[in-house]
């Protein structure tokens, strides 16, 4: 029936064959080494701190690799240590694709979210999870309420503040997060109560607590004790920009410090300080104002 | 039977047996082709794709479209980058655009802002330059003739009419100097800018940023308010890391003493007096401002200022009127971010973002923190919205500076630009970020509600860049608005808006009493109705950052063919009705205070059209 298969058939099947062979050796050779050098330098990098390199190594391991969890492992680590939680999103993502039901990880996929504003992702993540692990709510209640309020859902994030202080008692945070509830929602008198409550209630009040309860007495007409209130935060404010980027013998660290001399009633300290700046920094009208004012306070005062 | 057919292949002669023995060739060209084609050809067509108009697809998910139309329009203006190895704070800054019609020939023509070499010889090339707008999407370079030789770390511009002849003025900062470009006639018959910064009696000696035109006092001409930043001695210039990776970088502002901004009473003849002291824009502490803002805020009648300041409150001085301002920004609830946190505020934008005819204000800030929207309550309060309204979100991973609120596609919501890009060079070593970085455009929704669209907006949003300035004007009259970049060390771009839309605005250039130059509307506000529909659009002065929009309005009204009614609340206080009149879609129209709107350079044919 059929003709016998000539001669340069055979060869060019043999030729392909053995030529397939070859590519598919190489190929499963070549994975087996991809693997291990993959492994091996996105584990180094990340060791190493050479960020960059080490998330590179994890996706290009991940994408190779697709059924292996510890590529997305070791990214999410590099993407917490780097403080690149874009990067760390990425990895939780893809593992609770990939795995399991994983709470403890869809708790921290869920801050991440709310610290890099994807909000809506975040409120489902936090809405399923409390649903199906109930006994996990206390943990996860802060979060909600607070993704809450940012997206608008003010009544919903009242219902949970609510809860959060029918059963947990009055914790300032909690206690904050109410009054500034209560402030979105017009009502002054109880913004202004709650968070001053929120505030005897803690030894270093936030500068959340501080911010919502000037706010709150601006808005109840107490603009005074409002403006105290916001001097105190702006100077915390300053002191933790110079922890941060260093230098706290600088000259506007000096011009805090004088301002508070001066609120303090100082004068000789406040002006030896300013005596000191205004030769580094001269033509200054603040500091010219700063030094009538300090010359004019009663010598030798102090509160 | 079959073997004399099989003989000739046998013999291994013929065509037959040539094609049969290069079958598994032919086989590994054709499978290498198709995969060749099957990687290559989309990414061909997606490169096309970006170089033209929107395909259909993108119009329908709402995306906004610009080309680049910098080449083809001829400008050709290149940032001069003063990155040296010591990473000085000036290298952070860049500088800014504006748009000013200088020859009043009702065409905006382009002022692009040049910086120079900190310390040291700098280059007599290095000047600013002005394009001007030959109305058919071209323009020509000017500078020369219009005398602008001037060299120096150039920072910001602003154009109001100071002294009221119907030609803009352009006042430009720099680095220990202020630079008011006089616009006056040329010995050819054409316009020239004349530096009577001296004469005019504007100092400051500090390193002045955005400055804003707007006539706070009342008397029928333009103040002007110039934002200051910090005093940095190059000499004395501390050596500054990253805190946690030790990388160098350039010092943050909080390692240097601020100065306060200043504020020039325009004496009515060319002249300016310092009232900064008696004003009581002093009377805060100082901080690094950035940009600045003229608008009347609580609708009271009497512009207010606001002001961004970098890693410090924002100031809100309130006009108590007679030239006298109160810093209220603290108990408005505009001065902080999200929780009281501190803004590194850097741009501003201004715009009814949520149909209630006032004022919301909307701030750009530093990386892994959102921009900054306020949404206003009337009487001073503000409330932070910057999450729900989505414009917060998207904008975390950027720097983000110059912004601009713009109805791209006139549908009677405001969408929000921002040029973003870092201020570190090597901002990779210690960040998530790049120093280029792309722009976002957020389309509007209505209700202060946004949407990030840079993906599906055109080639520029996806092109990293280290954005700055931005401005915004509708330079080819085609009834869109278009918009400019400056960014560091790099051209500024020029995006023509392309958005393909079924819908209509009205354009509109307001001239006050005792005025015949648009630019000097600042604080009027216009309120139009369709139906149902109520727009309420601000002229304002500053905004952006470092840079200056067009002071058109433009309203975008949707599918309407007409306007049902039209008020005009101008500086003065004059309540203006333009209802009677037909204000056709489509069109633009020139409205002097008490006067009849007259129809002016109607649009041309939209790009679609084209």
């Amino acid at each position: 029936m059929y003709a016998p298969l000539p001669r340069w058939a055979f060869a060019s099947l043999a030729v392909l064959l053995t030529a397939g062979a070859i590519v598919l050796v190489a190929l499963l050779w070549r994975r087996e080494t991809n693997l291990a050098e993959l492994r091996a330098k996105a584990v180094s990098a990340t060791r190493e701190a050479r960020w960059d390199e080490a998330i590179h190594f994890c996706r290009t391991w991940a994408d190779q690799f697709p059924g292996t969890a510890e590529p997305r492992e070791i990214q999410l680590e590099a993407g917490v240590r780097s403080r690149r939680l874009p990067v760390a999103i990425e990895a939780a993502r893809a593992m609770l694709r990939a795995g399991p039901a994983n709470p403890e990880l869809q708790e921290k996929l869920a801050l991440w979210l709310f610290l890099t504003g994807e909000l809506e992702e975040a409120d489902k993540l936090c809405a399923a999870l409390r649903k199906e692990n109930p006994g996990r709510e206390g943990l996860l209640l802060p979060l909600h309420a607070d993704i809450l309020q940012r997206l608008g859902e003010t009544a919903k994030a009242a219902e949970l503040v609510d809860q959060m202080l029918l059963s947990g008692g009055k914790n300032p945070q909690i206690l904050t997060m109410r009054g500034s509830i209560y402030l979105e929602e017009g009502n002054y008198p109880k913004a202004v109560a709650t968070l001053r409550e929120a505030k005897s209630l803690s030894a270093q009040p936030t500068e959340k607590n501080l911010h919502y309860l000037a706010l709150a007495l601006a808005r109840n007409g107490d603009t005074r004790e409002a403006e105290a209130l916001f001097a105190q935060l702006r100077s915390r404010q300053d002191l933790e920009i110079w922890d941060k980027y260093g230098r706290p013998d600088s000259i506007p660290y000096k011009v805090n410090l004088v301002e508070t001399l001066i609120h303090l009633g100082k004068r000789e300290e406040a002006l030896g300080i300013l005596s000191e700046i205004r030769r580094e920094a001269p033509d200054n009208p603040y500091l010219e104002r700063l030094a009538t004012t300090a010359s004019a306070m009663p010598a030798g005062g102090g509160k | 039977m079959t073997i004399p057919q099989t003989k000739p292949e046998q013999s291994g002669t013929g065509p037959a047996w040539s094609i049969r023995r290069l079958f598994p060739v032919v086989l590994g060209l054709a499978v290498a082709l198709s995969a060749g084609l099957w990687f290559f050809l989309p990414v061909a067509l997606d490169a096309g794709r970006e170089k033209t108009s929107p395909p259909a697809k993108e119009v329908e998910t709402g995306g906004l479209w610009f080309d680049d139309a910098t080449a083809e329009a001829g400008i050709g203006f290149q940032h001069f980058d003063s990155a040296t190895a010591r990473h000085l704070i000036h290298e952070t800054l860049g500088s800014g655009i504006a748009w000013i019609d200088y020859d009043a020939d009702g065409w905006p023509d382009l002022f692009c802002v040049q910086s120079a070499p900190i310390e040291g010889k700098r280059p007599a090339n290095l000047t600013s330059k002005l394009y001007r707008n030959r109305g058919d999407g071209t323009f020509e370079d000017v500078s020369e003739a219009a005398g602008l030789s001037k060299v120096g770390f150039g920072m910001g511009a602003a154009v109001g009419d100071c002294d009221n002849d119907g030609f803009p003025d352009l006042l430009v900062t720099y680095l220990g100097e202020l630079v008011l470009y006089h616009n006056q006639p040329a010995q050819d018959g054409k316009r020239c800018l004349v530096d009577i910064a001296g004469k005019a009696g504007l100092k400051n000696p500090h390193w002045g940023t955005s400055a804003a035109w707007g006539d706070v006092d009342g008397d029928g001409d333009l103040d002007l308010y110039v934002c200051n930043y910090c005093e940095v001695d190059p000499k004395k210039y501390p050596v500054c890391q990253e805190p946690r990776t030790q990388v160098a970088m350039c010092c943050p502002p909080s390692h240097f003493p601020a100065v306060s901004h200043k504020l020039f009473r325009n004496n009515g003849n060319l002249t300016f007096t310092d009232v900064s002291v008696e004003s009581g824009i002093t009377a805060p502490p100082p901080a690094p401002g950035l940009a600045v803002v003229l608008v009347d805020l609580d609708l009271d009648g009497k512009l207010d200022i606001y002001v961004a300041n970098d890693m410090k409150p924002a100031y809100l001085f309130h006009n108590q009127g007679a030239g006298r301002f109160v810093e209220k920004a603290l108990v408005s609830g505009c001065a902080l971010g999200l929780d009281g946190s501190l803004v590194a505020g850097m741009g501003i934008a201004i715009g009814d973002v949520d149909g209630t005819g006032l004022p919301s204000v909307f701030v750009t800030n530093f990386e892994k923190k959102p921009n900054i929207l306020f949404l206003n309550r009337g009487k001073l309060d503000f409330r932070e919205s910057s999450m729900r309204s989505g414009l917060g979100g998207p904008s975390i991973p950027f720097l983000k500076f110059g912004t601009e609120f713009l109805d791209a596609d006139l549908d009677g919501n405001l969408d929000a630009v921002v040029a973003n890009g870092h201020i570190h060079r090597a901002a990779r070593k210690f960040t998530d970020n790049d120093y280029p970085q792309k722009a976002q455009i957020f389309r509007g929704l209505g209700s202060a509600k946004f949407v990030d669209v840079s993906a599906r907006s055109g080639a520029y949003f996806s092109t990293p860049k280290v954005g700055r300035g931005i401005a915004m004007a509708d330079y080819n009259r085609d009834g869109l608005p278009d918009l400019a970049f400056s960014n560091v060390g790099d051209g500024v771009k020029l995006l023509r808006n392309t958005t393909r839309t079924p819908n209509a605005g009205i354009s509109l250039d307001l001239i006050p009493q005792g005025s015949s130059a648009p630019c000097n509307a600042v604080g009027a506000r216009v309120v139009a109705k369709t139906g149902e529909s109520k727009k309420t659009a601000f002229v304002v002065g500053g905004g952006s950052y470092l840079s200056g929009s067009e002071q058109r309005i433009m309203l975008g009204l949707g599918s309407a063919s007409q306007l049902d009614a039209l008020h005009v609340i101008w500086p003065s206080g004059r309540r203006q009705d333009l209802s009677g009149t037909s204000l056709k879609t489509g069109a633009a129209f020139r409205i002097r205070e008490g006067s009849p709107a007259e129809a002016f350079q109607s649009p041309k044919g939209r790009s679609k059209d084209k």
